[in-house]
C-alpha cells in the first residue's frame, strides 16, 4: 500500500507539474495575444526618430501595394516609423482629413498619392507652412507639380502599350483602353492614353476604338471591359492601366471565348497576371515599379530632412513581363 | 526536538499543505493576470471613451460661451477643456512603430490643436474680435472632427484588435480552465498520496511495535524487533519494549535455572532422606540382628566350652573363630577400624570359608606394613571377598583365587579385591554406580558391593571412591581408594 502510495504521489506529481507548465504556456500564449492586439505600451515597441505618414487609395492594385512595401522596407533605414491611412478610391476628397491630421500631428514627413487632377502645390505649400515635409507620388505628376514629385511615368507606359500592340496586330489594330478610375476627369488629357495614341500613329490606320475610365471597385474593371467589347466589335487588342484591370479584362476575355482574337497588354505584376501571360490569355504586362517609387520617397523624405533640398520630378519607369521577355 | 513525531507530522502537513496550497495560489495568482489582462484590455477604449466626452462637452461649452457669452459656459468648457487634455496627456506621443500608438500620437496632436483653436477662439471672443474668434471656432470644429474620426479609427483598430485578441484568448480559455482543474485536482491526489505514504512510513514502526506486543501476550518472547530507522519517540519507545524484551527473557532463563537448581536440590535431598532412610533401616537391621549374634556369640562360646570339655579342638576352634568373626560383623558398620583390624577380619572369614570349600578356592591376602594403621571404614573387604566367593567364583568348581591386598600410594591406600571369576558385564556396573533404586546387591547376612561403594563415598565426603574393573569371563577387582587419615 505504501508503494502504491508513493506511485500515485510521482504519478499525480508529474501531472500537477505538467499541467502547471501547460497552465503556465496557456496564461502566456492568452497574455501574448492579448499583448500582440491590444495591450500595447509605448515602452514596449520600436521607437523611431520621425512620424511619417502616407495616405493612398485603399485600392487592392498591386502599385498601390508595391509602393508601400517599397516604403515599408526603405522607412527603418531612415529611422522612420510609417503610418498608413487609406481612404476610399472613389472620393479623393476622403483623403482631405488625413492630410489635415498629418498637419495637426505634426508628422516630420507626409507621402501622398497624387491623382492626376490633384492640388499637389497647394497641399505642397501648406505642408511646408506646417513643417512637414511633403512627398507627392503617383502615375504621372499634375501640372505644376512641386518638385519632388515621384511618378511611374504613364505617358511611357501607353506608349509601351501602344508599340507591343502594333508589333503584333500592325495597322489592324482596334484598341480599347481601360483607365484608372482616378483621373483629371478628359480620358484624352490621360497621358497613358496620349501614350497610347502617339504609338500607333506609326501604324495607320491602327486605331484607339474605345477608351473607358474604370470605376472604383472590384468588379468594374470587368463590368468596362464586358461592356467595351460587346460595344465594339471590331476590338481585338485591350491596354490596361492597373493590375485589378487586367486581371478584370482577362476573365472577360476568357468567359467570352475571345483569347487569341483579343490581345491584352496589362499593367503590374500578380501572381493571377503571370497566370494569364503563361496561359496566353494576356500578351504582356508592363510593370511600373512602384516598390521602386516607395524607396525613392523614403529616399526622398531623408534627403529632405538632412538638407531641406527638394529635387526634380523623377519617373521609376517600368518593366514587361511576358512569357518570353522581361526588362526595363 | 528533531525527529520527533510530532515535528514530522507537521512537515508532512506542512509539505501537503504547500503542494496543495501552491496549486490554490497559483491559479489565483492567474486568474488575477488575467482579470488584469482584461482591465488593460479595456483600459485603452475607456480612455478613448472619456476623451469623446470631454471633446463633446467642451466643445457644448465653447459654443455655449461663444453664443451666449454666459460665464457658466466659459467654467464649463475650462473645467471639460482641463479634462481634454488631462486625458490627452495619457495618450502616446512618442513616435513608435505601431500603427494604434501613431493614431494616438495623431489625436494627441489634433487635440491640442483643437484646445489651441478654441482657447484662441475664446480669447478672441474676449476681445470682442468677431473675426478672430470666428475662424478660430471653425478651426476648432474642424479639429475636434478630426480627433472624433481619430477616435472611431482608434476604436475600429481596437475592436478589430479586440476580437482578434479574444479570439485568440477564447481558443486558449477552456483548455486554460482545464488545465486548472487538473492541476488542482493532481496537487490534492498527490498531497493525499503523500500523506498516506509518510502515514505508513510513520506508522511502520508503531504497528511492529503492536505485532511484538501481540506476540509477547502469546508468550514468544524471542519475537524480534527491527531496529529503528529513525530517532524519535517511537524509536525510544522500541528500543524500551526490546529492553523490557529482554528482561523478561532473562528473568525466565534465571527462573527457569532456578528452578532446575532447586530440582536438582530437592532431588538431591531426597535422594539424601532416602540413604539415610536406607541407614536407618539398616542400622535398624543390624540392631535387629544384634539381639540375636548376642545370644548367637553367647551361645557360640557354650559351644566352644562344650567341644573344649569333649576335647574337640578342631570345632571349638571353629567355634571360637565364627564367634569373634560375628563379633566384629556385628559392631556398627559405620565406625571406623584400621586397616589391621580390616585385614584380621578378612582372614578370619577365609578360615571360615576354607572350612567350607576346603581347597576349592585359593586366597591371597598381601597388605604393606605402612598401611596397616590407616583408618577405613569397617567391614569394606569382607563383603568383597564373600561377593567374590559367592558371585565371581560360584561356578568355579575348582582354581578359584580371590586375592585381597592393601598398599599405600601417595596420600591414599588402595584396598583391593580381585577374582579370576566370572566378573561383571559394563551394564551391570553401571547399574550398581548408578545407584537405582531397587536393584540394591544384597547378600545373605552381609552388605553387598552397593552398600560398600555408598558408605565409602559418606565415610570419605566424597574423598575416597571405589573402582570396578571387570574382566567378563576373567575376573573382577574391585579397589578402594581412601585418602590417608580421613575421618568420619
Amino acid at each position: 500500500m505504501k508503494k502504491v502510495a508513493w506511485i500515485f504521489a510521482i504519478v499525480f506529481g508529474l501531472v500537477f507539474l505538467c499541467a502547471t507548465l501547460m497552465n503556465a504556456d496557456l496564461i502566456g500564449r492568452s497574455r501574448t495575444a492579448l499583448n500582440r492586439n491590444v495591450l500595447r505600451s509605448p515602452t514596449r515597441s520600436t521607437g523611431a526618430r520621425y512620424h511619417l505618414v502616407v495616405i493612398l487609395p485603399d485600392s487592392n492594385d498591386s502599385f498601390f501595394r508595391g509602393l508601400v512595401d517599397g516604403i515599408s522596407e526603405s522607412a527603418p533605414k531612415a529611422d522612420a516609423a510609417v503610418q498608413v491611412f487609406r481612404y476610399p478610391g472613389t472620393s479623393p476628397l476622403e483623403a482631405e482629413p488625413y492630410f489635415e491630421i498629418a498637419l495637426k500631428a505634426k508628422v516630420d514627413g507626409l507621402i501622398m498619392f497624387i491623382p492626376s487632377n490633384d492640388r499637389v502645390a497647394e497641399r505642397a505649400q501648406i505642408a511646408a507652412r506646417n513643417g512637414v515635409v511633403f512627398i507627392p507620388v503617383g502615375t504621372e505628376a499634375p501640372p505644376g507639380s512641386q518638385p519632388g514629385f515621384i511618378g511611374s511615368g504613364s505617358l511611357r507606359q501607353g506608349i509601351e502599350g501602344g508599340r507591343r500592340i502594333c508589333e503584333v496586330l500592325g495597322s489592324a489594330a482596334r484598341i480599347g483602353i481601360i483607365l484608372p478610375a482616378t483621373g483629371p476627369g478628359k480620358i484624352l488629357d490621360e497621358p497613358i492614353y496620349r501614350g497610347l495614341a502617339a504609338a500607333i500613329k506609326a501604324f495607320p490606320p491602327a486605331s484607339i476604338v474605345a477608351a473607358e475610365r474604370a470605376r472604383p471597385g472590384v468588379l468594374s474593371g470587368e463590368e468596362t471591359a464586358s461592356a467595351m467589347v460587346r460595344s465594339h466589335p471590331s476590338l481585338n487588342a485591350l491596354l490596361c492601366s492597373s493590375s485589378s484591370d487586367t486581371v478584370s479584362a482577362a476573365q472577360v476575355i476568357v468567359d467570352m471565348n475571345k483569347v487569341g482574337s483579343i490581345l491584352i497588354i496589362g499593367a503590374d505584376e500578380s501572381p493571377e497576371i503571370h497566370r494569364y501571360i503563361q496561359k496566353g490569355v494576356v500578351k504582356a504586362s508592363i510593370v511600373r515599379d512602384s516598390i521602386w517609387i516607395g524607396r525613392e520617397a523614403v529616399s526622398a523624405f531623408s534627403r529632405s530632412k538632412e538638407n531641406g533640398s527638394a529635387l526634380p520630378p523623377v519617373e521609376a519607369g517600368y518593366s514587361v513581363s511576358s512569357s518570353n521577355e522581361g526588362g526595363r | 526536538m528533531l525527529g520527533t513525531v510530532r515535528l514530522k507530522i507537521i512537515a508532512n502537513c506542512t509539505l501537503v499543505l504547500l503542494i496543495v496550497g501552491s496549486a490554490t495560489f497559483y491559479t489565483g495568482l492567474a486568474s488575477s493576470q488575467l482579470a488584469r489582462s482584461v482591465v488593460i484590455f479595456f483600459r485603452d477604449n475607456l480612455l478613448m471613451e472619456d476623451l469623446r466626452q470631454d471633446l463633446d462637452q467642451t466643445e457644448e461649452g465653447l459654443t455655449g460661451y461663444l453664443t451666449a457669452k454666459s460665464s457658466d459656459s466659459l467654467k464649463d468648457y475650462i473645467r471639460n477643456s482641463s479634462r481634454l487634455s488631462e486625458h490627452a496627456l495619457k495618450l502616446n506621443r512618442a513616435i513608435r512603430t505601431d500603427d494604434y500608438l501613431l493614431l494616438q500620437r495623431d489625436l494627441a496632436g489634433t487635440i491640442d490643436a483643437y484646445l489651441e483653436d478654441a482657447n484662441a477662439s475664446v480669447s478672441a471672443k474676449r476681445g470682442r474680435d468677431v473675426k478672430g474668434y470666428s475662424d478660430r471656432f471653425e478651426l476648432s470644429v474642424r479639429d475636434a472632427e478630426l480627433s472624433r474620426l481619430l477616435i472611431t479609427r482608434i476604436e475600429g483598430i481596437f475592436i478589430s484588435d479586440s476580437l482578434k485578441a479574444f479570439s485568440g484568448f477564447n481558443a486558449r480559455i477552456s483548455s486554460l480552465l482545464a488545465t486548472n482543474a487538473v492541476l488542482v485536482a493532481a496537487a490534492t491526489f498527490m498531497g493525499l498520496a503523500l500523506l498516506v505514504a509518510f502515514s505508513y512510513k510513520l506508522t511502520r514502526p508503531l504497528s511492529r511495535l503492536a505485532e511484538a506486543a501481540m506476540a509477547v501476550g502469546r508468550g514468544e518472547y524471542d519475537h524480534e524487533l527491527p531496529a529503528p530507522e529513525s530517532n524519535d519517540e517511537i524509536a525510544t519507545t522500541t528500543a524500551a519494549f526490546s529492553s523490557m524484551q529482554a528482561s523478561i527473557r532473562q528473568a525466565f532463563e534465571e527462573l527457569k535455572s532456578k528452578s532446575e537448581v532447586e530440582k536438582r536440590l530437592m532431588e538431591e535431598r531426597v535422594r539424601v532422606l532416602d540413604m539415610d532412610h536406607k541407614l536407618k533401616a539398616s542400622e535398624l537391621l543390624a540392631l535387629q540382628t544384634q539381639i540375636n549374634p548376642h545370644f548367637m556369640f553367647n551361645t557360640l562360646s557354650a559351644g566352644m566350652q562344650l567341644a573344649l570339655s569333649e576335647d574337640a579342638e578342631r570345632t571349638a576352634d571353629f567355634l571360637e573363630t565364627l564367634a569373634v568373626f560375628i563379633r566384629y560383623a556385628l559392631q556398627p558398620p559405620s565406625r571406623q577400624v584400621e586397616v589391621a583390624d580390616e585385614i584380621e577380619c578378612v582372614e578370619r572369614y577365609i578360615w571360615l570359608l576354607r572350612l567350607r570349600f576346603l581347597d576349592r578356592f585359593k586366597f591371597e591376602v598381601h597388605v604393606d606394613e605402612e598401611a596397616l594403621r590407616v583408618h577405613t571404614p569397617a567391614l569394606l573387604l569382607q563383603p568383597l571377598v564373600e561377593n567374590a566367593v559367592t558371585r565371581g567364583l560360584k561356578d568355579r568348581e575348582e582354581g578359584g583365587t580371590v586375592r585381597v591386598s592393601v598398599r599405600l600410594a601417595g596420600q591414599e591406600a588402595i584396598l583391593t579385591v580381585e577374582d579370576n571369576g566370572d566378573g561383571m558385564s559394563e551394564a551391570e556396573i553401571q547399574r550398581i554406580l548408578r545407584e537405582e533404586p531397587g536393584q540394591e546387591i544384597l547378600h545373605t547376612g552381609g552388605i553387598g558391593l552397593r552398600n560398600v561403594i555408598r558408605r565409602v563415598t559418606l565415610a570419605t565426603n566424597g574423598k575416597g571412591h571405589v573402582e570396578l574393573i571387570s574382566h567378563p569371563a576373567q575376573g573382577m577387582s574391585v579397589r578402594i581408594h581412601l585418602p590417608v587419615g580421613v575421618e568420619s
